[in-house]
């Protein structure tokens, strides 16, 4: 693992992009990267050396793991590490997409609303409301509606997710927007259009993406949560939540049928907000230098 | 017998560059002492080392930054650089007392200012046990306190909570909080600078008398001049982590026996001193020839810009008028119970062509928002601003706003948050001139160097960001922006009031240069009250929103009409009774 875990992390050459410099200086986030990109390429590359995910084989059900299935069969004799691998490519996919969608609709929408006061008050308003709706009803209420399909999801978690971006965006621009520099731009004879393009969005980005690695994490629980109640990709195509559906029922005879896919979808979340949370003191002086206090105490208590 | 010996102090930070551990020393080998009962002020400016000396004397420094202290700092003959972390808590507060530079970020929002006190009264070290009595003691001790500060209403004072009470209330109860256990000495680290002039001065006396009855101790940091001559008795003066002079208030201030003490001192502002034709600035060249021996002590370090005696033609630069503007925030709504504020009333004003007017006054004066209404970043809410063939009503700015820009431009305050601190210097210059004018490629190029030349900054700055300038570099940056569309008015809102003495005056001077040299009219903004009045042509004072005098300096300085004005004048700490008026300081 150690060669691949290396492989994956630029380790020189590129000093000059922050980036790189930042994953150098921060194991942790090396490592929690290094980790997660062994797990998509592991996702991507695996498939064809594997056997067929939805080929069953009454036979031979509900085996343990060994040698032949490494993690074991399950109710139809399916391979459970072929259903795993496969069902992350849909699980760890579908979740990225629904990040970026979040993403670009929320960042859209919390830059707008940050910076024209106007739109803010209409904006910000409808946001509220739509936090204060369950979460999991609206989504579910959406997919009913619609038909569950991997469309639906993509677009009810989208839904779902863009007023969290759009918030954390806002606030941040509404702290960019009050300095001086924003003035100055103005009286540059800037359009506030192009202000909102040159100096707010370069300003927030680095936040945003730092939101960005949070929020995949809760989309992937997400939609582990709606894969499992059914409302998520229909069952034969494997997903994390619906293995995890179709195994409750044999939780006795074969917990790893369960257990497998939980591990995973646990793996990803931890390993998203560890490379979130790191990078927030990468991207955040007022992180870092709490971050650097509490190392300080801590050393200090220490001798 | 001094109180507080500091001997061969030597303080820095660790940093952790690239695996190994690097020191970087903030102070060098400093010595010094105080006496019970007097004032030591310790003078310098920023990155002089004064604070980190001051905060090292109560080790605060630890908490924040991996710091190593070497030397000895010795209160009352106990060396506090060997105490453990329990002992030291028993100096803090109890013996050493403390007051920061901004009283609202030091009393916590969430208790009333009552409790505060209670709570800082610790008499023999630790805090007070023994219920009820110690309590009382406490209570009527704090009582006491807040009327010896000043705040007589004292009951109504405790169950205040500290956003409910002004600066000047603020700062009062910090030195009541710092006096509650009867410190031996009393650090002061910038008390007053973030207050207006005229509280400032009742702050000062107050300090001074409560010194003086308690016959504490006092370290007072500053980098005022002005401020350390009325209040100190012994000044000591600092320069890049290094004692530089030591001494007598009136020896220090009158004949001043280093180069740099010597050089600070003229570079203060004065009242009756004109520097219309150029500030006195520190040359950092020979002041380093001097302190390294190579140019005899006598030798001055200053320089003093000389203007060309020919002031460019005003040409084509319109006159500026103000009529009867008024500016409102906020309006009377039934949801919020919020009555509306005139930050402005009613406040008209002529600038002619070419000419340097001064506005001065303290915060909340309305001088900020009248400059952003000129600059048109603000629309009045009554009256009209006319510049030339553009006009600023209610309606807002009538006519081509790129038009307006290309002649009317606005300084900021802050240098560090007015550059995007993501664009290179030659981004933020050229940024004006892509919006502005048709320059494009190579001649945009051209003239972003022209402007780097001509603001002073070396040429390698073109491509750095803000974050690698020093504050008086971003100030020039910022200045190139403006003026980089040749504007024919520039407001400039507090430009120098975020920098040292020394680079105030180099920013003054390039702004007078550029007025000489482009003829500019000039709208500033400031609170420094001997800044405007040696440098500007004419000047109006603020206060309350209104315009309550316009007068030339002179008029201003010696024959005003106005209470207030008086009264600014009377509060302004200024050198002149200590320095011969004419440049250099007697000796």
């Amino acid at each position: 693992m150690t060669p691949t875990a290396q492989m994956s992390v630029p380790v020189s050459g590129r000093a000059a992009s922050p980036l790189a410099r930042a994953l150098r200086r921060n194991r942790l986030l090396s490592a929690a990267t290094a980790l997660l990109v062994l797990i998509v390429l592991a996702v991507v590359i695996l498939p064809p050396f594997l056997p067929d995910a939805n080929a069953t084989d009454p036979v031979h059900r509900l085996l343990p793991p060994s040698a032949d299935h490494l993690l074991g069969t399950d109710s139809y004799g399916r391979d459970v590490f072929s259903r795993l691998v496969s069902g992350g490519r849909t699980s760890l996919g579908l979740s990225a997409l629904i990040t970026v969608c979040a993403a670009f609709t929320g960042m859209v929408i919390g830059l707008v609303s940050g910076f024209y006061r106007a739109v803010d008050a209409v904006v910000m308003r409808i946001m509220d409301a739509w936090m204060s709706f369950p979460a999991i009803i609206l989504a579910m209420a959406l997919a009913i509606g619609l038909g569950a399909s991997i469309w639906t999801e993509l677009i009810a978690l989208t839904v779902l997710f863009t007023p969290f971006t759009a918030r954390v965006i806002r606030s941040r621009v509404l702290s960019v927007a009050a300095r001086q520099y924003i003035g100055a731009a103005r009286v540059s004879g800037m359009r506030p259009a192009k202000i909102l393009v040159v100096h707010v969005l370069p300003n927030v980005l680095p936040l945003a993406l730092v939101q960005v690695v949070i929020l995949s994490a809760s989309a992937m629980l997400v939609d582990g949560a709606m894969s499992f109640l059914g409302m998520g990709i229909a069952p034969p195509t494997p997903t994390w939540g619906n293995m995890i559906a179709e195994g409750r029922s044999y939780l006795v005879q074969a917990p790893w049928l369960i257990v497998v896919p939980g591990l995973a979808i646990m793996a990803c979340v931890l390993l998203l907000n560890l490379i979130g949370s790191s990078m927030r003191d990468v991207v955040d002086p007022r992180a870092r230098a709490l971050g650097d206090l509490q190392r300080l105490r801590a050393r200090g208590a220490a001798r | 017998m001094s109180l507080l010996n500091l001997t061969d102090v030597t303080i820095g930070v660790t940093q952790d560059t690239a695996g190994h551990e690097e020191r970087l020393d903030l102070v060098h080998g400093l010595t010094l002492d105080v006496v019970a009962g007097q004032t030591l002020c310790v003078v310098g400016e920023s990155g002089s080392g004064k604070t980190v000396t001051a905060l090292s004397v109560v080790r605060l420094l630890e908490f924040v930054a991996p710091v190593y202290t070497e030397g000895e700092i010795a209160v009352g003959g106990v060396d506090v650089t060997r105490l453990g972390a329990e002992q030291m808590r028993a100096y803090r507060g109890a013996r050493i007392g403390m007051i920061f530079q901004e009283a609202l970020d030091s009393l916590n929002p969430a208790q009333r200012v009552g409790a505060q006190l209670l709570e800082a009264y610790r008499p023999d070290g630790v805090p007070a046990r023994g219920g009820l009595k110690a309590r009382r003691a406490a209570e009527a001790k704090a009582k006491a306190l807040l009327a010896e500060v000043g705040l007589t209403d004292t009951a109504r004072i405790m169950a205040l909570y500290p956003h409910q009470m002004s600066g000047g209330m603020q700062q009062r109860v910090m030195i009541a909080m710092a006096l509650m256990s009867d410190p031996d000495i009393l650090i002061a680290d910038e008390p007053t600078t973030a207050l207006d002039v005229t509280t400032q001065a009742e702050i000062l006396a107050l300090f001074q008398r409560v010194q003086r009855e308690h016959r504490t101790a006092c370290v007072f940091i500053t980098h005022d001049m002005g401020v350390a001559a009325e209040i100190a008795d012994r000044i000591a003066v600092m320069y890049r982590g290094r004692l530089v002079e030591i001494g007598d208030k009136l020896d220090i201030l009158t004949a001043p026996r280093h180069p740099y003490t010597r050089a600070l001192l003229e570079c203060v502002p004065r009242l009756g001193v004109s520097r219309r034709e150029g500030f006195p600035t520190i040359s950092e060249a020979r002041l380093r020839a001097v302190t390294e021996g190579t140019a005899g002590r006598d030798e001055p370090v200053t320089e003093t810009l000389r203007l060309p005696d020919a002031p460019a033609p005003v040409g084509d630069t319109p006159p500026l008028g103000i009529d009867r503007v008024t500016k409102v925030y906020g309006r009377r709504s039934r949801l919020a119970r919020r009555s509306p504020v005139r930050a402005v009333n009613e406040v008209s004003l002529e600038i002619a062509p070419g000419e340097f007017f001064g506005l001065v006054g303290e915060s909340g004066s309305g001088k900020t928002t009248l400059g952003r209404m000129v600059a048109a970043l603000e629309t009045p809410t009554s009256g009209r601003i006319a510049f030339g063939e553009h006009q600023i009503t209610p309606a807002g700015l009538s006519g081509d706003e790129r038009a307006f820009r290309r002649q009317a431009q606005l300084v900021f305050q802050d240098p560090q948050s007015s550059l995007d601190p993501r664009h290179t210097v030659a981004r933020i210059i050229a940024e004006p001139l892509r919006e502005l004018t048709p320059l494009r490629g190579g001649e945009l190029d051209r003239r972003v160097a022209e402007l780097i030349d001509e603001v002073g900054l070396p040429a390698g700055c073109a491509d750095r960001l803000p974050a690698q300038l020093s504050g008086g570099q971003r100030q020039r940056v910022s200045i190139a922006r403006a003026v980089a569309a040749r504007p024919r008015l520039i407001v400039a809102d507090e430009p120098t009031s975020a920098l040292d003495v020394s680079v105030q005056g180099q920013v003054m001077n390039l702004l007078l240069q550029l007025r000489r040299s482009h003829g500019i009219s000039f709208l500033f903004i400031t609170h420094n009250l001997s800044l405007v009045l040696s440098v500007a042509d004419r000047v109006g004072v603020m206060y309350g929103g209104e315009l309550i005098e316009t007068g030339t300096p002179h008029e201003i300085a010696t024959s005003s009409a106005h209470d207030y004005t008086r009264r600014l004048l009377a509060a302004n700490p200024d050198l002149s009774a200590y320095i011969g008026r004419h440049g250099h300081p007697s000796r």
